[in-house]
């Protein structure tokens, strides 16, 4: 059943990316995390066990739970967009707009990088703590928003015929026309100005540094699923046929 | 001769739709598996899943706090 197989392999898949992107964001990204977490205690003037969470909520401890739980969370989100990708190769190879090769594979790849990562970015940037923002249900509004619209967008652009295309670019920029929720004034309001400095620099590491870790993960999901979708998911008599043969 | 030809060919084309309908099918509850995960990793409001997944949401660009 392709159900079962595909659910399959985007549990396979999100263990390896998700252990990919775990790894990327251990070398560059989490550092810059805990960086900029300490200006946030100072900026809240909380005791510093506290973090920036209310005292009363579970938290993983510092250390290797807090990494733990990242790892799972990682994969879990990893399982879940490689379903996404997925989906969307296997849909697209039925209407015969794609063959399952590394190509059409990292593009697609490429394209979920767009959609999930790079066009969210142009509106609402990765945040790193201690950064003022506006409510959290209006950015998360907005976010899937832009997800959807770019994913529409992006789509006709590829595939559609010429006379479609300039809904693919309106698509696009819907979000951008109406416009990514932001508060008023500076992003930083630490008291000390060295502090804001840091910050300000350290939201520039971080942006960056998720940029290239967010690639190497879609890229990773992307090579990943058109490989088992090529020998495994569309190809099942063929895998067990290569079975009986190395088992002879 | 004829009759049966077309016969055949609506059939064949019936299973086809039917197959097309149930891969969409599939396709699209797969599409529900990875979004109610992504769900409860990037954008679940509760305290617990927030603060274990904080790393991961930062990391992705997923909004937080």
């Amino acid at each position: 059943m392709l159900f079962r197989r595909i659910i399959f392999s985007a549990i396979l898949i999100g263990l390896f990316s998700g252990i990919v992107l775990s790894t990327s964001q251990m070398v560059a990204v989490t550092p810059i995390l805990l960086a900029a977490e300490v200006y946030e205690v100072a900026d809240e003037v909380m005791p510093a066990d506290h973090q920036h969470h209310q005292p009363q909520e579970w938290s993983p401890e510092e250390g290797s739970e807090r990494t733990g739980y990242t790892i799972i969370a990682n994969i879990l989100a990893a399982i879940g967009f490689a379903s996404f990708i997925l989906v969307l190769l296997s849909h697209l190879k039925s209407r015969q707009l794609i063959e399952f090769n590394i190509k059409h594979g990292l593009l697609c790849g490429l394209g979920c990088y767009l959609v999930f990562f790079v066009m969210p970015s142009l509106g609402l940037p990765p945040e790193i703590p201690g950064s003022k923002a506006d409510a959290l249900q209006n950015r998360q509004s907005w976010w899937l928003l832009t997800v959807i619209a770019s994913a529409i967008g992006l789509l006709i652009l590829t595939f559609s015929p010429l006379k479609f295309k300039l809904i693919g670019i309106i698509s696009l920029a819907v979000p951008f026309i109406i416009g990514a929720p932001h508060l008023d004034g500076p992003d930083f309001t630490h008291p000390d100005p060295q502090a804001i400095t840091a910050l300000m620099d350290l939201h520039q590491q971080f942006i960056f540094a998720t940029s290239v870790s967010n690639l190497i993960f879609w890229l990773s999901l992307a090579a990943a699923s058109i490989w088992l979708l090529k020998v495994w998911v569309y190809k099942p008599a063929t895998t067990e046929n290569s079975a009986v043969n190395v088992n002879k | 001769m004829t009759i049966s030809t077309t016969n055949e060919q609506t059939n064949t084309i019936e299973t086809s739709t039917t197959q097309s309908s149930l891969t969409t099918l599939q396709h699209i509850a797969v599409l529900s598996f990875g979004a109610f995960i992504l769900f409860m990793v990037g954008f679940s409001p509760m305290p617990e899943a927030h603060n274990a997944a904080h790393d991961t949401r930062h990391s992705l660009a997923f909004p937080c706090h």
